[in-house]
C-alpha cells in the first residue's frame, strides 16, 4: 500500500516539474508564427510570388533578406512582373537595382504611412507609400511580418527611375541647357576622404596625399540645388535649345566683360540657368504658381502653354519647356547697402568709427547706420562691396540724416569704383540734411551712375575733404 | 541613576530570599518516604524486545534500571507522577503513571521525533511537554551534512511560524527571520538571537559598501557547533524590550560524557550553475535593437550607419560586433567547496572540554567569487568546587570573501550587466581581421559595461574576525538556591574594500563629478558587554509540587563604528586602494552607534503534579534609547521602565487518572499571555543631534529632526493557545497554536506641517495586529527492525493588519515598486495600477479613451500596442490615483515537509520547504521586458506588438517608454509560491568490527536540488532589504543554486 502512495507521489511530483519547467517556454514561446520565418522563407513560401523569387536570387539578394536586420519588402506578383521591362532581367546589376527597388531598411507598416511617406529604398531612390499606393502601384496584402521585417505585396512594379542629375547627364546632347550645367563640374578637394600622409612639422597642418581626396562637383549642385540628393524633391524646367540662345542672348548687353565679349556666354546662361531649378515637387504645370521665385530672389513667370512634357524622376519632376521668358526687368533686382556693414575703409579709424542704432523720429522705428567723424583724413571713405555687378545703370538712393552736428548739414560723396578697371564710373554728391529739417528721414534720390562693364564694384562713402561721413543705406536700382 | 537601579536589585533580592525562606520551611515538612510502586517492561517499539539498561527517574527522589529481560520496578511518592526513561540509543521519554501500577512501556530509536525534546528556555532546559509555552527545540543531528549553511538558513522550514527567507545565494550572507509574521514597520522584525546564554547582535551595523552584501554575524557560528536551537514564540518576555519578536536560543556542543570522543568530517562538492534566463540571441537582439532606435527618432540611414548593423566583412568593426556571446554563462560559473571539521569533546569531573575546529571553502556561483572560512570553538565545563561551577564559551571566526555588487548597481552588478550586455558583442577587443586581444573590451557603443571587467578587473573583500567569548559562575547556596553570573563579550571587526575598473564599465555620475573607476574601503566594528546576574530558588513540596523563582539583572552595552572612505578615479586600473583617488572627489564618512540596557526580571514556574503549569514574569527595563518624558510609564528617578508582565498555564489531559486507558499518550492544552517589547528605536532619536550641512561652501551644523522625548519602545501584547496530541504510541504527533500579536505604540513617521521645516517626526503613533495558526505533525509509518519511515510537516499561516496610523497611508519606494500601508491593509501591499493586456488596435485604443497627463498638463491618448491599464477612477485619464493593491509580499502559507527512510546502515532524508501566494514584483524581469532601451530582452518580447490587429500581451518597443508601457504595475507582479526540496541527504554508516573507530559514516548530500515554481527568474526566495518595504522585490541578486556535497565522517 506504502509503495502504491509513493509511486502515485512521485507522478504527480514529476508532473508538478514538467509543469514548472514550461513557465519560460509558456512566456516566451511564439505567438505568431510567422516569426519563425525569415523575410527569404515567407516571399518563397508564397507561390504568387515566384518570379519575385526568382529575381531575388539571380540578384544575389538572397543572404540580404536573411540578415539580422529588418527589412520592408514591397514584392510585386507575378502579374505584376509580367510588365517589367525586358532589359532588366536581362542585366544582373539593372535587376538588383529594380529589387532593392522594392525593399527598406526598418519596418513600414500600413499604420505607420497613413499621411503618406517618402521611403528610402536599399537602391538609395525614394518612393512614395501610402494607404493605397507604394509609387505607383497598388497594395495587395499587407502587413505581414516576419522575424526580419514586413512584407507587402503589390499589384504592379516599381522600376528604379533617374534622379534630375542622371536625367540632365544623359541629356546634354538634346538640351544645350543641360549641357552647360554639365560644363560647370570641377574637382574639388574634400579632407574627410583624403588620406593624410603626415603632419607638416612648421605649420601642424596635415599633409594629404596626392591625388587623394579628390570629388567629383558641380557649382549649379552648389549653389543652385543638389540634383543629387535623393532625399529632397525638385522641379527643373529645361528649355529647348532655341530659346535657352534667346534667353541667355537677351543679357548679353549686362555681362560685358573686361577683358573680352568671349566670356559673355557663360555669365549669360548662368544667369539663366540660376533661376531654372525650385525646390517644390509641382506635380503638374496646374499646380506651379504663375510667378516663381527662385533661389536667387528673381520672379520668374510661368505659362502652362509652353510646357512640352513633364517627367516624373526620382527625386522631383523635370518640364520641358518650349519657352521660359524671364523679362529682363525681373532678372535685375535692386541692392541694398546698408551702411554699418561696410566692407572696408580707406584706412583704419576705428576709433572714430560709430555704428549706432538711432530711432527715426517719424515711423518710431530703429535703425543702424554707420558715422565717422573726426578722422582727418582727406576724402576718407567706407566702401561696400558688390560682386559680379552687370554692366547697367543704377540709380541711386541714399538714406542719411545728420543728426551729430547741431549746426546745418554737410556734403559727402558716393561714387562707384570699378576694380577690374581700376576706374571710378561715376561720382553723386550726397546734402546730408539736418535731422530737424523737412523730410529729413526720407529717401534722398542721388542720381545715376552706369557701370559700364561686369565685374566687382566699391561703393565708396566719401567725406568732403576731412568732413564726417553718415550713412543709413544705399539703394542701388539698376535700370536696365 | 545607578542608585536607583542598585534600590531595585535590592528589592528583588529581598523578595527572592523572602521565597527561599519560606521554601525551606514548606520542604521539611513534606519529607515522606515513597510508597506507590509501579512495574512493567520496557520493550523496544520496532522488534518488540525487551531492552536492558533502561534509566527511570522521578526527579531526585527515586530511580530504577530494566533488567536483562526489561522489567523494572520503582517505588514513587504520589500515584500521579511522571517517569523519565533513558537509555544509549534510545529516545528519551516521559511517561506519565497515572495511577497504574503495571506499566509497559515501549521506547523509540534516537532518530524519532518526540514531544518529549529538550527546549532551551530563558530560564533553563526543560522538556516541551513541562512548559506552558509555545517553543520548539531543533535538534541538530543533520547539521553535518548541512555544513555550507549559516545557521539562520539552515533553521528554515525547521520550525512553524518562522518564516526563514535567504537574502540571495551569496555565501554566509544568510536569510531574513520573521517569527510569526510582521510585528513592527520600521523596528526590527528580527527575532532575538541568544547564543551561550549571551545575546547576541545580529545587525550588520552600518551595512556594507558593496552592492547588496549583507555582513551576517551568525555566518560565525558553525552549525556543526551547535547542539539545539529553541525557538521562543511567545516565552520572551524575559527579554524585556527585546523579545518582541520572540527569541532563538542557540546552545552550542558540550561535552556530555567524560571520554574523549573524536569527530572528523571531511567533504568536497560543486555548486552548479543555474539556468539562465531566456534572454535574446544575436539574431533576435538586432532586430528588436534597430526597430528601438527608429522609435527613438533615428532615420532609416543612421540606423544603417551603426557599426553593428554593418555586415560587410572587410569592415574595420565587423569582428567586434559579429558575434554570439552568452553574457550569463560567462558571468555564472559552477565551483567547488571543500571543508574539513575536527570535533573533541572529553574531560574528567573536574573539567569537560569541547573542542572544534573547522576550515571551509566555498566557491560562488558568480564566477571569481568565494568564502574561505577558519573557525574554532573552546567549550568548557568546570567544577570549582562542590558548590561553585563554571562554564565558558569562547569561540573565534575569521572568514574572507570575494564577492562582486549586487541589486540595484546596473553598473556595476556583474549579473545584471551579463542579462542586458548585447549578445552580438565580444568580451575582448578585437581587430580588424578577427584576432583577438588578451585585453577586456571597454564599454560598448550602447553605453552598458562588461560584465568581465567587473568580474576579472574589479574587487570586493569582506574579512570579518568576530571573537564571542562568555563564562557563568553559579553557586549553589543549598540545594535549592544557586547564583549564575554569566559575563560576555562580543568583539567583530569587518574590513571590506572594494574596486570597479574604468575600462569596461560605465562611468557614474556624482554631484561634482563623473566617476570613472570606483574605490572604496570600510571597517565595522562591534563591542558587547553583557551580564546576566541570576537568583535561582527551586524546590519540590510533598514530591507532588514543584517551584521554582528566579530573579536577575541583565546588562547590555553596544558600541558600534562604521568608518567609510570612498574614492574615484585613480589614474589607472592598476591603483586599486582608496588612497589612489582624486583628492577632490573623495568621501570620508561613517556612523557611530551607542546603547546601553538594564533589564531587572523575575520569574515563578510552579507545576502540580506534573500536569498543572503556571508560570508568570515580570520585566522591567530601561534603557538609554527611550525618551525621557514617556507618557504613562514606571518613573524611577529620571528613568522610564517599560514594565512587562506575562503569565501562562498548561493543562497535561493526558495525565489524569481518568486517562489511564486512553488511547492518547499525549493531549496538552497551553495558553499565554504577555507583553514584550520592541527597542529598535534608534540609538539616538529621542535625542536632539545635528549633522554637518554644506552650503555655498560654507560647514556648519543643523539639526537632524525633532526630538521626541516621550519616544518609548512599542509594546507587543502576545496571546498564544495551543495544543499537543500524540496518539498511536506517539508514532502520530500534532500541535497546534493560534496567535494573535498586538503592536501598540508602533513607531511611525508623522508627517509634519512644511513651516517646521522637517518632513516628519518619529512618534509611537500605529498600531498593527498580526493573527496566526500554526500546525506541526509528525509520524512513523513503518516501525521495523530494519526499516523506518518517517514523515512530517509544518504549515503556518499569519495576517498582518495595520490599526492605527498617524497619517492616512504610508507609500514607499523601492526599486521601483510602491508599497502602501494602510489602516486595516497589511503593511507594505505592492500598489500600482492593473494591467490588462495590450491594445490590439489604434481603433481599440481610441474607443476606450484613455491617456496620460504629460508634465506641461497636455494629454496623451494610449494607441494600439500600448498597455490597456485599468482606469480605476473613470476619469479616463491614467495617473497615481488609478494605482490599486496588487497583493502582498507576505506569504499566505508557508512550511515544510519531510520524509527519512532508515534501512539497516542506510538512510534518506528528504527535506522540503514551500511558500505560498506571495506576490513578487519582478524587477529583473521588468527591466528584461520593459523595451525601453537598448538592454538585451528575454525572448518573451519576440512577441510584441508590431502594428494594427496584432493579439498580444507584449506591448511594443518604444525608446524611452512614454505612455509609461513599463510602469510599476500588475504586469512585474507574480506569484512567488514555491515548493524545494531544500535537502537530499544520502548516508551509509561502513560496518567496523574493531574498536579504534566507533563510527564512520559517508553520505552525499544535494542542496536546493529541485525548485517548483511558476515564478520567473532565476529563484522565487530572495530578501534585498532588512526593511519590510522592500520584500519581494527581485532586484537581480546572485541567485540560490544547486549543489552537491559528497563527504565521509569518523568518529574515534
Amino acid at each position: 500500500m506504502y509503495k502504491k502512495k509513493s509511486i502515485a507521489g512521485i507522478v504527480l511530483f514529476v508532473a508538478i516539474a514538467l509543469a514548472g519547467c514550461n513557465k519560460w517556454k509558456d512566456h516566451t514561446a511564439v505567438e505568431q508564427q510567422d516569426l519563425t520565418k525569415n523575410l527569404l522563407e515567407t516571399i518563397a513560401s508564397n507561390p504568387s510570388l515566384s518570379k519575385f523569387t526568382e529575381y531575388v536570387h539571380t540578384a544575389g539578394l538572397d543572404s540580404l533578406l536573411q540578415a539580422t536586420k529588418t527589412f520592408t519588402v514591397w514584392a510585386p506578383t507575378n502579374t505584376a512582373l509580367q510588365a517589367i521591362d525586358p532589359a532588366i532581367p536581362a542585366d544582373v546589376n539593372k535587376l538588383k537595382a529594380f529589387v532593392l527597388n522594392h525593399i527598406s531598411n526598418q519596418l513600414y507598416f500600413i499604420r505607420d504611412v497613413q499621411a503618406g511617406v517618402n521611403i528610402q529604398m536599399l537602391s538609395g531612390k525614394y518612393n512614395l507609400f501610402n494607404t493605397i499606393k507604394f509609387g505607383e502601384a497598388a497594395l495587395g496584402a499587407t502587413d505581414r511580418y516576419v522575424n526580419n521585417g514586413v512584407l507587402h505585396i503589390i499589384n504592379g512594379i516599381v522600376p528604379p527611375v533617374q534622379n534630375i542629375w542622371e536625367f540632365i547627364n544623359s541629356t546634354t546632347a538634346q538640351y544645350a541647357q543641360n549641357a552647360y550645367i554639365v560644363s560647370l563640374n570641377y574637382n574639388g578637394f574634400d579632407p574627410a576622404t583624403a588620406i593624410i600622409d603626415s603632419i607638416s612639422v612648421n605649420t601642424g597642418l596635415p599633409i594629404y596625399r596626392p591625388g587623394t581626396g579628390v570629388v567629383a562637383r558641380n557649382y549649379f549642385n552648389e549653389r543652385v540645388y543638389d540634383m543629387k540628393r535623393e532625399d529632397r524633391q525638385y522641379t527643373y524646367f529645361v528649355m529647348q535649345n532655341a530659346n535657352f540662345a534667346v534667353e541667355a542672348d537677351s543679357l548679353k548687353n549686362y555681362y560685358s566683360t573686361v577683358s573680352a565679349a568671349v566670356s559673355t556666354d557663360s555669365l549669360t546662361r548662368w544667369n539663366v540657368v540660376k533661376d531654372l531649378a525650385y525646390d517644390v515637387a509641382y506635380q503638374n504645370p496646374l499646380a506651379i504658381p504663375a510667378a516663381l521665385l527662385s533661389r536667387s530672389g528673381i520672379t520668374v513667370p510661368f505659362n502652362t502653354a509652353f510646357v512640352v512634357e513633364v517627367k516624373k524622376l526620382s527625386n522631383g519632376y523635370v518640364y520641358i519647356m518650349s519657352k521660359m521668358d524671364v523679362p529682363t526687368v525681373n532678372k535685375f533686382i535692386p541692392i541694398i547697402l546698408q551702411g554699418e556693414s561696410p566692407s572696408g575703409f580707406l584706412s583704419d579709424k576705428t576709433g572714430n568709427t560709430n555704428y549706432r542704432i538711432r530711432r527715426n523720429p517719424v515711423t518710431g522705428i530703429n535703425y543702424s547706420d554707420i558715422m565717422v567723424t573726426g578722422h582727418g583724413v582727406t576724402t576718407y571713405y567706407s566702401f561696400y562691396r558688390v560682386n559680379e555687378t552687370p554692366s547697367i545703370k543704377y540709380q541711386v538712393y541714399a538714406s542719411a540724416v545728420n543728426d551729430f552736428q547741431g549746426t546745418a548739414g554737410f556734403n559727402q560723396t558716393i561714387n562707384a569704383w570699378h576694380t577690374g578697371l581700376a576706374a571710378v564710373q561715376g561720382t553723386l554728391t550726397h546734402a546730408v540734411p539736418l535731422f530737424s529739417a523737412a523730410g529729413a528721414y526720407n529717401e534722398v534720390n542721388l542720381g545715376t551712375i552706369t557701370i559700364s562693364k561686369f565685374g566687382t564694384v566699391d561703393w565708396r562713402l566719401t567725406a568732403v575733404t576731412t568732413g564726417p561721413i553718415v550713412l543709413d543705406y544705399l539703394r542701388l536700382v539698376p535700370l536696365p | 541613576m545607578m542608585n536607583r537601579l542598585k534600590k531595585i536589585l535590592t528589592l528583588s533580592v529581598a523578595i527572592t530570599a523572602s521565597l527561599f525562606a519560606n521554601g525551606q520551611k514548606i520542604k521539611t515538612v513534606a519529607d515522606s518516604p515513597n510508597k506507590f510502586n509501579v512495574k512493567g517492561t520496557v520493550t523496544n517499539a520496532a522488534t518488540g524486545k525487551p531492552i536492558r539498561g533502561i534509566r527511570l527517574t522521578y526527579k531526585e527522589f527515586a530511580a530504577s534500571l530494566t533488567d536483562s529481560a526489561g522489567n523494572y520496578s520503582i517505588n514513587l511518592p504520589a500515584e500521579e507522577a511522571v517517569l523519565l526513561l533513558s537509555g544509549d540509543g534510545y529516545q528519551s521519554k516521559e511517561v506519565a503513571v497515572k495511577a497504574q501500577a503495571v506499566l509497559n512501556i515501549v521506547m523509540y530509536d534516537e532518530s524519532f521525533t518526540s514531544m518529549t525534546d529538550d527546549v532551551q528556555l530563558v530560564t533553563g532546559l526543560t522538556s516541551r511537554t513541562l512548559t506552558p509555552y509555545a517553543a520548539n527545540g531543533v535538534q541538530v543531528n543533520d547539521g553535518w551534512s548541512r555544513f555550507n549553511e549559516t545557521p539562520d538558513a539552515y533553521l528554515q522550514g525547521k520550525v512553524a511560524g518562522l518564516n526563514i527567507t535567504r537574502r540571495s545565494g551569496t555565501q554566509n550572507i544568510g536569510a531574513a527571520m520573521l517569527l510569526r509574521g510582521i510585528n513592527s514597520l520600521y523596528a526590527t522584525n528580527q527575532p532575538l538571537i541568544i547564543v551561550d546564554g549571551i545575546i547576541f547582535n545580529n545587525n550588520s551595523n552600518g551595512g556594507s559598501i558593496i552592492s547588496n552584501n549583507y555582513t551576517n554575524p551568525l555566518s560565525g557560528i558553525d552549525v556543526r557547533d551547535i547542539d539545539n536551537i529553541s525557538v521562543l514564540k511567545d516565552a520572551s518576555t524575559l527579554y524585556g524590550t527585546k523579545g518582541a519578536n520572540g527569541a532563538i536560543i542557540i546552545t552550542t556542543i558540550r561535552a556530555k560524557e567524560l571520554g574523549t570522543k573524536i569527530d572528523f568530517a571531511v567533504s568536497g562538492g560543486v555548486n552548479l550553475e543555474p539556468k539562465v534566463l531566456p534572454v535574446m540571441n544575436a539574431a533576435d537582439y538586432r532586430v528588436y535593437l534597430s526597430e528601438l532606435l527608429k522609435t527613438k527618432g533615428m532615420t532609416d540611414a543612421q540606423i544603417a550607419s551603426q557599426p553593428y548593423m554593418n555586415d560587410d566583412k572587410s569592415n574595420p568593426s565587423y569582428y567586434a560586433y559579429h558575434n554570439q556571446t552568452n553574457w550569463q554563462d560567462l558571468v555564472l560559473k559552477q565551483s567547488s567547496t571543500k571543508n574539513i571539521y575536527l570535533k573533541v569533546t572529553g574531560g574528567d569531573n573536574i573539567a569537560k572540554y569541547a573542542i572544534s575546529l573547522g576550515y571551509l571553502s566555498n566557491g560562488g556561483i558568480i564566477s571569481n567569487t568565494d568564502l574561505s572560512r577558519y573557525n574554532m570553538r573552546f567549550n568548557g565545563d568546570l567544577n570549582l568546587s562542590r558548590k561553585m561551577t563554571a562554564t565558558t564559551n569562547l569561540s573565534f571566526t575569521f572568514s574572507e570573501q570575494n564577492i562582486r555588487d549586487q541589486g540595484l548597481a546596473a553598473k556595476s552588478n556583474p549579473l545584471f550587466l551579463a542579462l542586458v550586455k548585447a549578445p552580438f558583442l565580444r568580451t575582448n577587443d578585437v581587430s580588424a581581421t578577427g584576432v583577438e586581444s588578451p585585453s577586456l573590451a571597454d564599454r560598448d557603443t550602447l553605453n552598458i559595461g562588461n560584465p568581465l571587467a567587473i568580474i576579472e578587473k574589479g574587487t570586493g573583500l569582506n574579512k570579518a574576525y568576530r571573537f564571542m567569548g562568555s563564562i557563568s559562575f553559579k553557586y549553589d547556596f543549598s540545594r535549592s538556591l544557586s547564583l549564575t553570573n554569566t559575563i560576555g563579550i562580543i568583539y567583530n571587526k569587518v574590513r571590506e574594500s572594494f574596486f570597479v575598473p574604468r575600462k569596461g564599465v560605465t562611468p557614474d555620475t556624482l554631484s561634482t563629478g563623473i566617476a570613472y573607476s570606483r574605490l572604496g574601503t570600510q571597517v565595522v566594528s562591534l563591542f558587547s558587554l553583557s551580564d546576566d546576574i541570576r537568583l535561582t530558588y527551586a524546590t519540590h513540596f510533598n514530591k507532588i509540587h514543584s517551584f521554582t523563582a528566579r530573579a536577575g539583572v541583565r546588562y547590555l552595552q553596544d558600541k558600534t563604528e562604521q568608518d567609510y572612505g570612498l574614492g574615484y578615479n585613480s589614474a589607472i586600473d592598476e591603483l586599486v586602494s582608496v588612497g589612489n583617488g582624486i583628492n577632490a572627489l573623495r568621501k570620508i564618512g561613517g556612523d557611530i552607534g551607542e546603547s546601553k540596557w538594564f533589564s531587572t526580571y523575575l520569574n515563578a514556574d510552579y507545576s502540580f503534579k506534573d500536569k498543572y503549569f503556571l508560570s508568570a514574569n515580570l520585566s522591567a527595563d530601561v534603557s538609554s534609547r527611550f525618551g525621557s518624558n514617556i507618557t504613562n510609564s514606571l518613573y524611577i528617578g529620571g528613568n522610564n521602565f517599560a514594565v512587562l508582565p506575562s503569565i501562562a498555564a498548561a493543562w497535561l489531559i493526558s495525565s489524569e487518572k481518568a486517562m489511564a486507558d486512553s488511547k492518547i499518550d499525549l493531549l496538552k492544552l497551553r495558553a499565554s499571555l504577555g507583553l514584550s517589547g520592541n527597542d529598535d528605536i534608534g540609538n539616538f532619536t529621542a535625542k536632539q543631534t545635528y549633522v554637518p550641512q554644506n552650503l555655498l561652501g560654507m560647514q556648519g551644523l543643523v539639526r537632524a529632526g525633532i526630538p521626541n522625548n516621550k519616544l518609548q519602545w512599542e509594546e507587543v501584547r502576545k496571546f498564544n493557545i495551543g495544543v499537543d496530541v500524540a496518539v498511536l504510541k506517539e508514532r502520530l504527533q500534532f500541535s497546534f497554536d493560534f496567535f494573535r500579536n498586538t503592536t501598540d505604540k508602533l513607531i511611525t513617521y508623522e508627517p509634519l506641517p512644511t513651516a517646521s521645516g522637517f518632513d516628519y517626526v518619529i512618534t509611537n503613533s500605529g498600531g498593527l495586529k498580526t493573527t496566526g495558526v500554526e500546525f506541526t505533525a509528525a509520524a512513523r509509518l513503518i516501525n521495523k527492525k530494519n526499516f523506518n519511515w518517517d514523515a512530517g510537516f509544518n504549515i503556518s499561516t499569519n495576517v498582518s493588519s495595520v490599526t492605527k496610523l498617524a497619517a492616512a497611508n504610508i507609500l514607499t519606494s523601492f526599486a521601483g515598486a510602491t508599497y502602501i500601508t494602510q489602516v486595516a491593509g497589511s503593511p507594505n501591499e505592492f500598489y500600482g495600477h492593473k494591467a490588462n493586456g495590450v491594445y490590439v488596435s489604434d481603433a481599440v485604443a481610441a474607443a476606450e479613451g484613455l491617456s496620460i497627463r504629460k508634465a506641461d498638463g497636455s494629454l496623451v491618448a494610449f494607441k494600439g500596442g500600448d498597455v490597456r491599464f485599468a482606469d480605476a477612477n473613470g476619469d479616463k485619464v491614467i495617473d497615481d490615483n488609478d494605482r490599486v493593491n496588487l497583493g502582498s509580499a507576505t506569504p499566505n502559507l508557508y512550511g515544510s515537509f519531510y520524509t527519512k527512510f532508515n534501512y539497516k546502515r542506510f538512510s534518506v532524508n528528504a527535506f522540503f520547504t514551500f511558500t505560498s501566494g506571495n506576490k513578487i514584483f519582478n524587477y529583473t524581469r521588468a527591466q528584461l521586458e520593459g523595451m525601453s532601451n537598448a538592454y538585451n530582452q528575454t525572448d518573451a518580447v519576440l512577441n510584441r506588438w508590431k502594428t494594427n490587429g496584432d493579439a498580444t500581451s507584449i506591448p511594443k518597443a518604444t525608446w524611452g517608454d512614454p505612455m509609461g508601457n513599463s510602469r510599476f504595475s500588475s504586469r512585474w507582479i507574480e506569484d512567488g509560491s514555491y515548493v524545494r526540496l531544500r535537502s537530499l541527504t544520502f548516508s551509509y554508516d561502513l560496518p567496523f568490527k574493531t574498536g579504534f573507530f566507533k563510527y564512520a559514516a559517508v553520505y552525499a548530500t544535494g542542496n536546493n536540488l529541485i525548485t517548483l515554481t511558476n515564478y520567473k527568474g532565476f529563484d522565487p526566495e530572495f530578501s534585498a532589504t532588512e526593511s519590510i518595504f522592500g520584500k519581494g522585490v527581485d532586484n537581480t541578486l546572485e541567485p540560490q543554486f544547486r549543489s552537491v556535497q559528497l563527504g565521509f565522517k569518523v568518529g574515534l
